[in-house]
């Protein structure tokens, strides 16, 4: 009952927000106006067209990037049963920046112009990030201490990161551009017909983590107990995965690598709703991600600061009390 | 019934048993002892199928358990182990439940049936009090029970335990033994156990297997003491 009216309590919260972050901008409209754009009622056209061709896609956006990463998120410290795991820590957002540094670095160096192309940057960003949990998923296989897993999966992003350094340092000065703006994060690029390709991505991702959460409940046990319970360990894994690399790899494309919040919004999640449960975390984190990424637009917008900067400023105080409470 | 047929497991380039074939009988309580490192663990792990010996063929009930899904595996076999786990906001009736994975739906959704099954295998340790606590708020034995608890709900024919008694004190080990006596008398269980408590294995089991690498001896336990076997294997006299 209490879960139920707190689900509640934080989905208006996310509607608010959600009419909060279309009235806010370089000019602010009032709600009224936004109202009426939305609903195609009378109202200024200016203000209409900047509600229904920018506000709203940013706006959309912003909660398609708060629920993949703290899905992603929760899902990835639950399989590797480790609280600071994370799309980001495990290399996953360094995967993707691979990909894109080589398809936007490595494209034009060999005589292509792809830059730009949506798809192919996606699909650059996809194949780097499934490389990565590849590498890590092989490795975890091999290996039970969970803190080795860890600190190969931060060697693996610092290699990564040196790999796109030496491409950076070879690229020309348009395609470094191109490259640096991407990893500074920004939910600006996404226009209507990328949103299509993201959401649909999205959608696969998010209908295969719901086919997860039996499989996460059973790995909260541990993966010895978890298999002796009829778990499919390969199969699940697989699920995980493919899932992961869904929905963090496709935000981090078209979005650029967004921190913290992956990693941040589980423990808020499984703080506020009392539970392990992922049938209750599962919408838990993600209704708490577009929560929180809708409020760190706003406020993104009110100080004129990218949104990076303000889901770090958030996340690193919950990283913070983690690390504090388990002591 | 568990039958071990022509069994051989390896750890690395070492050989822990070699071309075994030995037989448990249906509602038997049986310890499974052995010095360190004889292969306890392993072999209960194979009899759970986590892990795959080198060669030959481990039957339940007649059915070779390398022939059956994860599923109906989780149907046949339960397995506790000493890993503790804590995980927060778990409750015991959470991870209880979890042992009714194998027969609930794809996102794990409890019927009446399950919940009852829930509860009568909280009863049955004595944790029905304990039901809506979490496991990082509790004693070892306590958690012990509870991955018991966790077992009877899996609801199959076979319990498998990897030393249980050893987190707990005298009286606990004694308690536990009495327990899984119980559950072999009232549900017909056929339970295996390792165990390193010698007088817990002789005088509260009915069978013994002794681990002599590379064979295991299955004897009926009073004559683990009668025969000698105290002293052979293990150097001491009870």
């Amino acid at each position: 009952m209490k879960r139920s009216v707190l689900f509640i309590v934080m989905s208006i919260a996310a509607l608010m927000l959600f009419s909060l972050d279309l009235c806010f901008g370089s000019t602010s409209i009032s709600l009224s106006s936004v109202f009426s754009a939305l609903t195609g009622g009378d109202c200024d056209p200016t203000a209409r067209n900047i509600i229904l061709n920018i506000r709203l896609l940013k706006a959309l956006t912003a909660v398609c990037v708060g629920v993949a990463l703290s899905v992603s998120g929760l899902q990835m410290q639950t399989l590797f049963r480790n609280p600071l795991a994370g799309p980001y820590v495990l290399g996953i957002s360094a995967g993707a920046s691979l990909g894109v540094a080589l398809f936007i670095l490595g494209a034009p160096a060999i005589g292509l112009s792809l830059t730009g192309t949506s798809l192919g940057m996606a699909g650059a960003a996809w194949i780097g990030a499934a490389g990565v949990l590849l590498i890590v998923g092989v490795l975890s296989r091999r290996i039970n201490d969970i803190m080795v897993i860890l600190i190969l999966g931060m060697m693996l992003s610092s290699g990564i990161a040196a790999i796109v350094q030496i491409l950076q340092y070879l690229s020309s000065e348009d395609a470094l551009k191109h490259f640096v703006v991407w990893t500074m994060g920004s939910l600006n690029d996404v226009t209507a017909d990328r949103m299509v390709v993201m959401a649909a991505a999205l959608f696969a991702g998010l209908l295969l983590a719901v086919a997860t959460v039996k499989p996460l409940n059973l790995l909260l046990m541990g993966e010895q107990y978890a298999r002796t319970m009829g778990l499919n360990l390969r199969r699940s894994r697989v699920l995980l995965f493919l899932s992961t690399t869904l929905l963090a790899g496709t935000v981090t494309a078209f979005c650029g690598p967004i921190g913290f919040i992956g990693l941040a919004m589980p423990h808020i999640a499984r703080a506020l709703f009392h539970t392990s449960d992922h049938r209750v975390l599962l919408p838990g984190a993600a209704l708490t991600g577009v929560v929180v990424m809708l409020g760190c637009d706003v406020l993104s917008k009110l100080y004129a600061l990218p949104v990076n900067s303000i889901t770090a400023i958030v996340g690193i105080p919950v990283v913070a009390w983690i690390v504090l409470k388990k002591s | 019934m568990i039958e071990l047929r022509d069994i051989t497991l390896n750890a690395g380039d070492r050989t822990l048993l070699a071309d075994v074939s030995v037989s448990l009988e249906r509602g038997r309580l049986c310890a499974l002892v052995g010095r360190n490192g004889a292969g306890k663990s392993t072999l209960l792990r194979c009899l759970c199928g986590l892990n795959k010996p080198a060669s030959g063929q481990i039957c339940i009930d007649g059915n070779p358990i390398g022939e059956m899904s994860p599923r109906q595996m989780a149907m046949t076999v339960a397995y506790v182990n000493t890993e503790r786990i804590r995980v927060a906001s778990l409750t015991c009736r959470d991870v209880v439940a979890m042992g009714r994975a194998p027969y609930t739906n794809w996102i794990g959704r409890m019927q009446p049936a399950d919940k009852e099954s829930v509860n009568e295998a909280l009863a049955t340790v004595g944790m029905s009090r304990f039901a809506g606590r979490t496991l990082s708020t509790m004693s070892d034995g306590e958690c012990q029970r509870v991955m018991i608890a966790r077992a009877i709900a899996q609801d199959t024919p076979v319990i498998l335990l990897d030393e249980p008694t050893s987190f707990l004190d005298m009286p606990g080990r004694y308690e536990l033994a009495g327990l899984l006596r119980q559950l072999t008398v009232e549900s017909g269980k056929t339970i295996l156990f390792s165990t390193h408590e010698l007088d817990i294995a002789s005088r509260m089991t009915d069978d013994m297997w002794i681990i002599d690498s590379p064979d295991i001896i299955s004897l009926p336990s009073p004559d683990f003491v009668v025969r000698g076997y105290a002293e052979k294997i293990f150097g001491i006299t009870l």
